[in-house]
């Protein structure tokens, strides 16, 4: 039933935006929630590495007096990577295409990390 | 302190009930080598500039420390609050940064030496050849014994320091392990 509802919001977050290409939701300890990602990807290795460069951009932020981590976002040469706190225990993560407009996603993504949160 | 691991261990090992015994009934003899056991393991230490960088100014007190822990194998009791005290060791070790390879050598050097040592108590009579087989297999499984608590100790130790700096739960970091 949760896992039904997370799925819903991530098929509406991915929906929202043809630039959005995937996205997930993962336990801060890196186990999988729910994820709509192409089958190419291994669901494991997102959730830990998701989990894993949040805490790590988490720390960094609190260490370097940057305040409350917002966002984590990594740019390759063929995109994004976004990563946010949904609630206390689980991260939001999103894969974007390397033209994407940043500023609509953040807003799409923003809007999904509190939606996931209430139902978590 | 996983009491399973360590019954799994001394199963597999094969320390026994008999084995703590025949250290116990022997521990007279085998108190009267700690103190060269532990100048001889400092010697080794000190002779080579990477491990004396961790005993310099520190090397009575150390020796003192290695002493009574000699002192606690040779006459037990081998219960819970030995295994205990083997894992603070460990703890002790990863928190005045020695390095995991000085362990693992020391232990084996301690190995070898123990059996050296009480072979010459075998031959001057003071041991039976009974109790110095008996005895010597005992303290090498005990002493590997030793050297599992100490190691997971210090495995422990590093991934919750590794938790700590990088404010990843210890769950994730084995998630993050187990991907390979």
């Amino acid at each position: 039933m949760r896992a039904d509802m997370l799925t819903s919001i991530l098929s509406e977050l991915n929906g929202s935006s043809a630039d959005i290409e995937a996205s997930a939701i993962v336990s801060t300890d890196g186990l999988m929630m729910a994820a709509l990602l192409p089958s190419s990807m291994d669901e494991d290795r997102v959730g830990a590495m998701s989990a894993a460069l949040l805490s790590l951009g988490d720390r960094t932020a609190k260490e370097l007096a940057r305040g409350g981590l917002e966002q984590v976002l990594i740019k390759g040469d063929k995109g994004y990577v976004l990563m946010t706190y949904a609630g206390d225990d689980a991260v939001l993560t999103v894969l974007a295409k390397s033209q994407a407009k940043l500023g609509l996603i953040f807003l799409d993504v923003k809007r999904a990390a509190e939606s996931v949160s209430k139902v978590i | 302190m996983n009491l399973d691991h360590i019954a799994l261990f001394k199963h597999v090992n094969g320390f026994t009930d008999a084995d703590s015994a025949a250290v116990q009934a022997v521990s007279s003899i085998l108190v009267t080598i700690a103190p060269q056991l532990t100048d001889e393991f400092y010697d080794q230490l000190v002779s080579h500039p990477e491990t004396n960088k961790h005993i310099e100014g520190r090397l009575d007190a150390l020796k003192a420390t290695h002493r009574q822990w000699m002192t606690e194998l040779f006459t037990g009791p081998h219960d819970e609050t030995f295994f205990a005290r083997q894992e603070i060791i460990g703890v002790v070790h990863v928190k005045v940064k020695i390095p995991p390879l000085f362990v693992s050598s020391s232990m084996s050097f301690l190995r070898h030496e123990v059996v050296h040592m009480l072979h010459a108590k075998a031959e001057s009579g003071e041991l039976t050849c009974e109790q110095f087989e008996a005895a010597s297999s005992a303290i090498l499984r005990l002493l590997d014994l030793c050297q599992m608590l100490i190691d997971t100790a210090y495995e422990a130790e590093r991934l919750r320091l590794l938790s700590e700096v990088t404010g990843m739960k210890l769950r994730l970091i084995e998630n993050l392990i187990a991907l390979n």
